[in-house]
C-alpha cells in the first residue's frame, strides 16, 4: 500500500532522485563557488569586480553565484542576499551610474520617445496573424492586429499578444552549432561552436549528393511558397518536402479531398454562420484568431426589437470546452460516440430537408444523450439541432457544422469529418461559411510519414528541419532521424529535435526577419523586421540558400545567389554583439530581395493596381496587408466516396474510460511552451496555471489535487486530477504543449526528465488526437495545481455574474438604468441610496468608462495578454499563484450555473473583471497616503511613488482587483523561485533572469533581452507598491497631448484601451461616458435592459464599468419545471 | 514603579536631544536624494558656455528632440560632426570625437570599450521613472530652457541646476498657474490632474511666445565675457576655444558672408520651416517630420 503524501511534482515520486533539500549551504559547495567566481572575474573579492559597484551588475554576480550553488535553501538564499547587500555597501559610491548613448544619425522621422509603428506578420505555431509592431527606438514592445486585415480586423489573440516574449526569450541559441555527438539517452549532446562559413561548407558537401528531406513548419504565402520550390526545382528530383504540424489538419483535409476532391485546408468563416454545431470539437479552444473574430459577429445582436436576432451555438461534446462554455445548448455525449451522432444528426437533417443519406453507412443511434426541455416538451436534442439548422436554411441563413482541432485529428476521425463536409455541403454551407484554404498554403497529407519511411530506408542523406520539432510532437521520429548522415536544424533554440542534430543554425524570430504570408484565402500579407537580429543567427531561408550556394557553387540557380559586395560597415547583433550575417558578403541572395521581387512578379500583377514598382513594394510595407481577388473555389460532393469512406462505424465500447487530448488553450500546441506569460495565463475553462492536468468528470469519483497514473496501451503520464465540472462521465481531458524538456528554462518548470506530463508522449504518431481508450491508477499522492479559480472571490454578494434566455422578458433587476442611476445624477443620492460620499466627482472634461458583453466573451485571455505587455505586468511564476498573487490586471472569472449536487450540466458565464473606477471607490477612502485617488477623467489613478504598502486599498476593494507586489516580480523573469522550492532542488530550474537595475547599453541588455520588453511609457513598479487597472491611463494621457497640439477635442474611437483593443469578440468596449455619441455610451444604451454596474446595488460604489448579461439564444423551457424548483445555484 | 511624567522630567534633555538627532537624520535623509549641483566629468570636454554662450548656437539646433518629444535627447553623433568635420579639427577634444565617429568605438577611462561610434556621455539630469514630464509642452508653453536648466550658457561643465524634486515642480506650477488650463484650482491639489477641457489661456500665451525661442545671432564679434564667468576646464581632456575667433576662420568667414548676403536670415531661428525658400520646405516636408538639425550654413558654407 502506498501511504499518502504530499508532493509537488511529479519527479518528487521517483524514488530513484536524490533530494538536495537537507544540504547545507554553506559548506565546501559555497567556498567552491565563492573562489570560483572571483577567479572569474579576475579579483580577490567579488565586490571589486570592474562593473560591480553597479546595483545591476552585484545582482548578476549573485545571480552568478546562486547558479554555481547546486542547491541552496531558503536560509542559505537569504545569506546570500546579505552577502550581496554588504558588497554593495562595501562599494565605492557611485550616485550616477547613467550613461547616455545618442544615435549616430536619428532615423528621419523619428522623435526620440515616440514609438513608430511597422506593419508585419506573427506566426502563432504556423498560423499568421497580421500584426502592427509598436516600436520605441527599434525595440518592438507591443503588438495589437493590424486594422487593414480583413481577418482579424485590428485585433489579436492571446498567443500572438505574447510573441514579444519569444522574442526576447534568453534561451535562444545564438552562433552556429556542430554537434559532435549527438544526444543519447540521457548523455547530452556535444557541441562545438563553429562558423556560418563551416557550417555552410559542411552542409554543402552534405547535399551534394544523396536524397535530401526538408520538412517545414506550416508554409503559406507567395514568397514562402515560391522559395520551397524554387529549392524542390534546384534539387530535381533529389528533394522531399513536408510540411509539419504537431497538431495535423491532415484528416481535415483528407475528408474534403474524399468528399469534394479537393485537397486544401478548410477556412471557416463562422461570423457569416446563424447557427454553429461542433461535434466533439473545441472551435474557440483550437482554432485561431480568424474564428474568434467570427464567433463575434455570430454572437453579436443584429436588428432592433422584434427582428433582434443572433447567432445560435449548439455543442455536443465530452468535455467541457471553450466553445461549449460560450454555447447557447450544451449536449454531453461520450467522445467514442461522436462519430455515431455525426451521422444520426445527418439522417436527421436529411429527412428533414428531403435528401438521402449516402447509401450504406451504419452507424448507432444510442447515443445516450439527455433529452432537453422545449417549451415543456422533452425533445431529442440532436433533433433540436437538426431543426435549427434546417429552419437556417429555409430562412435563407447560412450554418456551420465544426469538426476539428487535436481531439479529431487522428486517422480514426475521418467519418465524424466527412459527415461534417456531407452537412455542409448538403446545407449549402460550402463555400460560404466553409471554403477552402490559401492556395499557397502548402498541405501536409502524409508527407512526414513518407520521409520518416525514406529515412528508415536509408535513402536521406541530409535531413533539413526548417522551425519544426518533429521529435516532440512524434516522439519515435527519433528513431528515422538516427538513420540520416546529416542532420541540419533551423530553429532559435536547441529544442529536442536540434539536440539529436549534426549541425544547428540558429534562425530568426518573425519580429527580427523578412517574410510574407496569406492569411485567408487571397489575403496575403508582408512580414518585416522591426529589430536587428538580437544574437548570431540568419534568416532560415538565407541558410537555406547558403547551404545550395554551397553545394552547387556556380550551378546554383540564380534567384539564390549574388555577387560578392563587401560591405564595410557590418552591423551588430543587438544583445550578442556579434556581427550580422550579411548575405551579400558571401555571394548569397539577400531574403529582403528574394521576397520583394516575388510580390513585384507575383502579387503586384495579381493586386490590379496601378502603382510603379517603388510605389507598390513602399505601400504594401506600410499597409502590410493586400486582398487579392480570389476565384470562387467549386467542389462537388462524392456520395459514393463518402460512403465508402464511412462504411460501417466500429460500435462504441459499452465500459471503461476514454481519454481525449485536446491542444492547450493557453500554450497552443507547445512550440511557445518557453513563454512565460502564456504559462501563466489561467486556462479558459479550468483556471489552470503553470501545469498539465487531468479532466475528470464529477461523477467519477476523483478528487481535485489527486496525483494518477494515466496508462494508454501501455504508454504512461503522471498527472493531477482536476474535476471539471460539465465533462461527461467515463471521459478524461490532458493536453498537447506540456512537458518540454529542451525549449528554455521556463518550460523546463513544467517538465520532468521522463516527460510524464507530455501528452504527445502518447500519441507517438504525426497524427495525434482521437478518443482513446485509458486507465487510471491513483498513486495516493497528491499536488496542488496553480489554479486560480476561486481567487479574488466576490461571492456573498447579489447575483454577479448575469444571463437570461434570449427573448425573455427582462426580470426586474437588469433594468437598474446605469444611466440614469450615475451619470447623470446631480443630487448626490440616487435612487434614495444612503451616500456617505457628500459630494460628486465633476467631469470637466472626459470620463473614461467601458462596456463588458459577456455574451460575447470567450474567455480566450487575450486581453490578459495585450494588458500584460501595455502595462508591463510580472510574471509571478507558480509558487506565487498558489498564494493568490497573481498580478494580472485583467481576470477572466468564468462561473458556473447548475445542479450543484451532480455539476454534470453546467451553463458558463466568463467575466473580465478589471478595476472598475468607482466614482465611491472604497480604496481610495481608505489609502492613508493618498495614493490612490479619482481623477478628474474617472480614473481611479495609483500614485506608485506614494504607496506605502499597507493594502488597506485591497482588503477595502470588493471588486479583489488590486494586486501587490510581494516581490520585485518585475526584476524577475518567472517569480521568486525561491531557492526552498522542491523544483529547484530536483535540478529542474533553470535561469531566473534578474531584469533589475539600470541598463544603458548594449553591453548591459546582453544579460537581459526581457527587460527591452518594457513599455517605456508605463512606471515599473517595485516591492510593497499596490497596483491595478487604470484604464490604460498613459493612452488617456497621450490623447491629452494630442488635444493640446491639435485643438481638437478627442474623437470617439481614436484610443482605446490594450484589453479593448485587442478582444477577438469586441466584447470590450472603451470610451467616453459623457460623449452621448460615444460608441461605449451607444452599447450600453442599446443593450440597457441587460447592463448593470456590478454591486452597485449592494455597496453604491458607482462604477465606471457597464456589464451587459450573458444571453442563451435557446428555446424556453416549460414553466412547470421552474415551478417545481430545480434549484440553481452559481457556484465560481 | 516611575511614572512616565516625572522619568520625561528627570531626563528631558536626553529625550530633546534624541528628537533633534532623528529631526537631523530625516532633514539629510531627504535630501540624500537630490543631486543638485551633480557635475559629472564627460568622455569629452564639450562646453555649452561655448557653443550656446558664446557662439550663441539654439539650445534647440543640437537639442532637436526637446520641442516635439517628451526627452530633450542628446544630439546624434551627425549633429556633432555635421560641423566638426570642417570647424576646430585641430583641437583634441575634436579629433577624439572623429576619432569615436570614424574607428567606431572608443575605449573609457575605466578601460571599458564603448561601442557604436558615439560618445556615451554620463547622464546629468535624471527624473524618477513614475515621473512623466514632457518637453514637448513645456517648450510650448514657452518656457526657457535656462528655467529648469540654469544658466546653461554659462557652465563649461554641465551640471544639474535645479533640485528636481516635485515640491520645486510644484512650486513653479504653482506660481504660473499653468497646469491644467480652466480647471486649475491651486486650493484643490486634485485639479493638478486635470488634462482635458480648452486650452485657450495656454494658447494665447503661444502665440505671445511663439513654438521657437529667436535667440539674436551675433557673429560681428564674440560676446563679452559675463563677469564671473566660469573658467574653460582643465580636467585633463584640454582646453577649450574661448571665442569664436578660435574657430576656423574660414568657416567663420563664409557664415558672416552669409548672413551679410541675407539679413532676413541673421534672426531666423532653426526651426522655422515657414521661413525657409519654398523649395526647401518641401524637402522638409511638414514640422512634424523634420529632425534633420541642418541650418543653411550647414550646407550653403
Amino acid at each position: 500500500m502506498t501511504t499518502t503524501r504530499t508532493w509537488q511534482a511529479a519527479a518528487e515520486l521517483d524514488p530513484t532522485l536524490n533530494s538536495v533539500a537537507n544540504r547545507d549551504e554553506f559548506g565546501p559547495d559555497v567556498a567552491k563557488a565563492i573562489a570560483d567566481l572571483r577567479a572569474k572575474h579576475g579579483h580577490s573579492s567579488v565586490s571589486c569586480a570592474p562593473e560591480g559597484n553597479k546595483p545591476a551588475a552585484l545582482d548578476r554576480l549573485r545571480g552568478e553565484l546562486s547558479q554555481m550553488l547546486p542547491g541552496v535553501n531558503r536560509r542559505g538564499f537569504l545569506r546570500l542576499t546579505g552577502a550581496a547587500a554588504v558588497f554593495s555597501l562595501a562599494a565605492c559610491n557611485e550616485s550616477h551610474p547613467d550613461t547616455l548613448v545618442p544615435y549616430a544619425e536619428q532615423p528621419e522621422g523619428s522623435v526620440l520617445g515616440k514609438a513608430s509603428w511597422f506593419s508585419t506578420v506573427v506566426r502563432d505555431s504556423g498560423r499568421p496573424v497580421a500584426v502592427m509592431a509598436k516600436a520605441f527606438e527599434g525595440r518592438p514592445i507591443k503588438l495589437e492586429g493590424n486594422p487593414d486585415c480583413p481577418v482579424g480586423r485590428g485585433r489579436a489573440d492571446a498567443r500572438t499578444q505574447s510573441a514579444l516574449v519569444n522574442l526576447y526569450d534568453p534561451d535562444r541559441h545564438s552562433g552556429a552549432l556542430h554537434l559532435t555527438s549527438p544526444a543519447v539517452a540521457d548523455k547530452p549532446a556535444v557541441a562545438e561552436s563553429i562558423t556560418w562559413e563551416a557550417l555552410d561548407a559542411a552542409v554543402g558537401a552534405s547535399l551534394k549528393e544523396g536524397g535530401i528531406a526538408l520538412i517545414t513548419g506550416p508554409v503559406d504565402g507567395p514568397a514562402s511558397g515560391q522559395f520551397i520550390e524554387d529549392l524542390t526545382q534546384t534539387y530535381a528530383g533529389r528533394l522531399k518536402h513536408a510540411v509539419y504540424n504537431p497538431i495535423s489538419r491532415s484528416v481535415e483535409v483528407q475528408a474534403r479531398k474524399l468528399g469534394l476532391g479537393v485537397a486544401s485546408e478548410p477556412t471557416y468563416h463562422v461570423g457569416k454562420a446563424a447557427v454553429l454545431v461542433t461535434l466533439g470539437s473545441d472551435m474557440l479552444g483550437e482554432a485561431g484568431l480568424a474564428e474568434h473574430v467570427g464567433f463575434g459577429d455570430l454572437r453579436a445582436l443584429k436588428g432592433e426589437g422584434a427582428a433582434a436576432w443572433m447567432g445560435q451555438v449548439i455543442a455536443f461534446e465530452p468535455t467541457l470546452s471553450q466553445t461549449g462554455a460560450a454555447s447557447d445548448v450544451r449536449v454531453r455525449v461520450a467522445a467514442d460516440r461522436v462519430s455515431h451522432l455525426a451521422w444520426t444528426l445527418a439522417a436527421a437533417v436529411a429527412t428533414k430537408l428531403g435528401v438521402a443519406l449516402p447509401a450504406g453507412i451504419q452507424y448507432s443511434t444510442a447515443l445516450g444523450l439527455k433529452p432537453m426541455l422545449r417549451e415543456g416538451v422533452e425533445v431529442d436534442p440532436l433533433d433540436f439541432a437538426a431543426d435549427q439548422l434546417v429552419a437556417a436554411k429555409k430562412a435563407n441563413r447560412h450554418s456551420l457544422i465544426y469538426v476539428g482541432g487535436a481531439a479529431q485529428a487522428a486517422a480514426s476521425c475521418l467519418p465524424v469529418h466527412l459527415a461534417a463536409v456531407w452537412l455542409n455541403s448538403v446545407l449549402g454551407n460550402e463555400g460560404v461559411t466553409v471554403t477552402n484554404g490559401a492556395a499557397s498554403a502548402l498541405p501536409e497529407v502524409g508527407g512526414i510519414a513518407d520521409i520518416a519511411a525514406a529515412c528508415q530506408r536509408g535513402e536521406i542523406a541530409t535531413l533539413i528541419i526548417r522551425d519544426a520539432n518533429p521529435v516532440y510532437g512524434w516522439p519515435s521520429f527519433l528513431k528515422a532521424m538516427a538513420k540520416v548522415k546529416t542532420v541540419v536544424v533551423l530553429a532559435d533554440r536547441v529544442d529536442e529535435t536540434a539536440q539529436h542534430a549534426t549541425y544547428i543554425a540558429p534562425t530568426l524570430h518573425n519580429l527580427e526577419s523578412w517574410g510574407d504570408a496569406e492569411i485567408a484565402p487571397g489575403v496575403v500579407a508582408l512580414q518585416q523586421p522591426t529589430i536587428q537580429p538580437l544574437w548570431d543567427s540568419r534568416a532560415a531561408e538565407e541558410s537555406l540558400m547558403a547551404f545550395t550556394v554551397a553545394a552547387l557553387g556556380a550551378a546554383a540557380p540564380a534567384v539564390f545567389a549574388q555577387p560578392k559586395i563587401v560591405s564595410a560597415t557590418v552591423p551588430k547583433a543587438v544583445v550578442a554583439r556579434t556581427p550580422v550575417w550579411l548575405p551579400a558578403a558571401h555571394g548569397v541572395q539577400s531574403w529582403q530581395r528574394y521576397v520583394k521581387s516575388v510580390w513585384l512578379a507575383r502579387v503586384k500583377p495579381a493586386a490590379k493596381v496601378l502603382a510603379g514598382d517603388v510605389a507598390f513594394w513602399n505601400s504594401a510595407l506600410s499597409t502590410g496587408v493586400l486582398t487579392l481577388p480570389a476565384a470562387p473555389s467549386a467542389v462537388t460532393r462524392d456520395e459514393a466516396a463518402i460512403a465508402k469512406a464511412v462504411g460501417t462505424l466500429p460500435a462504441p465500447s459499452t465500459s471503461g474510460l476514454q481519454l481525449v487530448i485536446s491542444r492547450s488553450r493557453t500554450l497552443g500546441d507547445g512550440t511557445w511552451a518557453n513563454n512565460a506569460w502564456l504559462n501563466e495565463l489561467p486556462d479558459p475553462v479550468s483556471k489552470t496555471t503553470w501545469d498539465n492536468w487531468l479532466s475528470v468528470s464529477p461523477a467519477d469519483g476523483f478528487t481535485d489535487g489527486e496525483v494518477v497514473h494515466l496508462d494508454v496501451s501501455g504508454r504512461k503520464l503522471l498527472l493531477t486530477v482536476h474535476v471539471q465540472d460539465g465533462q461527461h462521465p467515463g471521459t478524461l481531458e490532458t493536453f498537447f504543449g506540456w512537458g518540454r524538456t529542451k525549449a528554455g528554462a521556463v518550460a523546463a518548470l513544467s517538465a520532468d526528465k521522463d516527460r510524464l506530463v507530455d501528452a504527445y508522449t502518447i500519441t507517438d504518431s504525426y497524427l495525434v488526437g482521437g478518443p482513446l481508450s485509458a486507465t487510471v491508477t491513483k498513486t495516493g499522492a497528491t499536488y496542488v495545481l496553480a489554479n486560480v479559480q476561486g481567487h479574488q472571490r466576490l461571492d456573498g454578494r447579489d447575483e454577479i455574474a448575469r444571463d437570461r434566455r434570449f427573448g425573455e422578458q427582462a426580470s426586474a433587476h437588469h433594468h437598474e438604468g446605469w444611466i440614469a442611476g450615475t451619470a447623470t445624477d446631480a443630487a448626490g443620492k440616487p435612487n434614495g441610496r444612503l451616500d456617505l460620499w457628500g459630494s460628486r466627482h465633476a467631469y470637466p472634461g472626459h470620463r473614461w468608462g467601458m462596456t463588458v458583453d459577456m455574451n460575447s466573451c470567450t474567455g480566450c485571455n487575450a486581453c490578459v495578454t495585450a494588458c500584460t505587455a501595455e502595462n508591463n505586468v510580472p510574471v509571478v511564476g507558480r509558487d506565487e499563484v498558489r498564494k493568490n498573487r497573481e498580478m494580472h490586471w485583467i481576470s477572466i472569472n468564468r462561473y458556473f450555473k447548475g445542479d450543484p449536487t451532480t455539476r454534470l450540466d453546467v451553463e458558463v458565464v466568463n467575466q473580465p473583471l478589471m478595476c472598475q473606477q468607482c466614482e465611491n471607490a472604497p480604496c481610495e477612502t481608505v489609502c492613508p497616503a493618498n495614493a490612490t485617488m479619482h481623477n478628474e477623467q474617472g480614473i481611479n489613478v495609483m500614485v506608485y511613488n506614494r504607496c506605502i504598502g499597507t493594502r488597506y486599498c485591497a482588503n477595502n476593494c470588493p471588486y479583489k482587483v488590486r494586486r501587490f507586489n510581494w516581490y520585485e516580480y518585475s526584476s524577475m523573469r518567472v517569480g521568486p523561485l525561491g531557492l526552498d522550492n522542491p523544483l529547484e532542488q530536483l535540478g529542474r530550474v533553470g535561469k531566473n533572469v534578474l531584469t533589475s537595475g539600470s541598463v544603458t547599453s548594449n553591453a548591459e541588455l546582453a544579460h537581459a533581452p526581457l527587460q527591452m520588453l518594457f513599455n517605456p511609457d508605463v512606471t515599473v513598479r517595485s516591492k510593497g507598491v499596490m497596483e491595478k487597472c487604470n484604464l490604460c491611463i498613459q493612452r488617456t494621457r497621450d490623447i491629452r497631448e494630442v488635444e493640446k497640439r491639435t485643438d481638437r477635442t478627442y474623437q470617439d474611437g481614436s484610443i482605446t484601451t490594450a484589453c479593448a483593443q485587442t478582444c477577438p469578440t469586441k466584447a470590450i468596449t472603451f470610451g467616453d461616458l459623457r460623449d452621448p455619441f460615444s460608441e461605449v455610451v451607444g452599447t450600453a444604451k442599446k443593450a440597457e435592459d441587460r447592463g448593470y454596474l456590478l454591486l452597485d446595488k449592494e455597496l453604491n460604489t458607482r462604477p465606471g464599468v457597464v456589464y451587459l448579461a450573458r444571453l442563451r439564444n435557446r428555446p424556453a423551457e416549460a414553466a412547470a419545471t421552474k415551478a417545481a424548483g430545480v434549484k440553481e445555484a452559481v457556484h465560481e | 514603579m516611575i511614572h512616565p511624567v516625572s522619568l520625561l522630567k528627570r531626563f528631558w534633555l536626553v529625550v530633546v536631544i534624541l528628537l533633534c538627532g532623528v529631526g537631523y537624520g530625516i532633514h539629510s535623509f531627504s535630501y540624500a536624494f537630490i543631486d543638485q549641483g551633480y557635475a559629472p566629468s564627460q568622455p569629452i570636454a564639450y562646453s555649452h558656455k561655448l557653443h550656446a554662450g558664446e557662439l550663441k548656437i539654439d539650445c534647440k539646433y543640437c537639442h532637436f528632440n526637446a520641442p516635439r518629444g517628451r526627452v530633450a535627447g542628446v544630439p546624434p553623433m551627425s549633429v556633432c560632426i555635421g560641423c566638426h568635420r570642417q570647424v576646430a579639427t585641430d583641437k583634441p577634444e575634436i579629433q577624439k570625437l572623429l576619432a569615436i565617429a570614424d574607428t567606431g568605438s572608443y575605449v573609457d577611462t575605466d578601460g571599458v570599450t564603448k561601442e557604436g561610434g558615439v560618445v556615451h556621455w554620463s547622464r546629468v539630469h535624471r527624473l524618477p521613472d513614475h515621473v512623466y514630464f514632457s518637453h514637448e509642452w513645456h517648450d510650448k508653453a514657452a518656457v526657457a530652457c535656462q528655467t529648469c536648466h540654469g544658466p546653461v550658457e554659462e557652465m563649461t561643465t554641465m551640471r544639474q541646476h535645479a533640485p528636481l524634486t516635485m515640491e520645486w515642480c510644484l512650486d513653479c506650477h504653482r506660481k504660473t498657474n499653468y497646469v491644467g488650463g480652466p480647471h486649475y484650482d491651486p486650493s484643490k491639489p486634485t485639479s493638478f490632474s486635470v488634462g482635458t477641457g480648452n486650452y485657450d489661456a495656454m494658447r494665447q500665451q503661444e502665440e505671445k511666445n511663439p513654438v521657437v525661442t529667436w535667440v539674436p545671432r551675433d557673429l560681428a564679434g564674440t560676446t563679452p565675457a559675463a563677469p564671473g564667468a566660469e573658467a574653460a576646464p582643465v580636467d585633463g581632456h584640454g582646453r577649450l576655444p574661448k571665442s569664436v575667433a578660435d574657430i576656423e576662420p574660414s568657416f567663420a568667414t563664409t557664415l558672416k558672408r552669409i548672413m551679410a548676403e541675407h539679413p532676413e536670415w541673421r534672426d531666423l531661428p532653426t526651426w522655422r520651416i515657414a521661413d525657409l525658400p519654398e523649395s526647401h520646405r518641401k524637402l522638409y516636408g511638414s514640422e512634424d517630420y523634420m529632425n534633420a538639425p541642418t541650418q543653411c550654413s550647414t550646407c550653403h558654407q
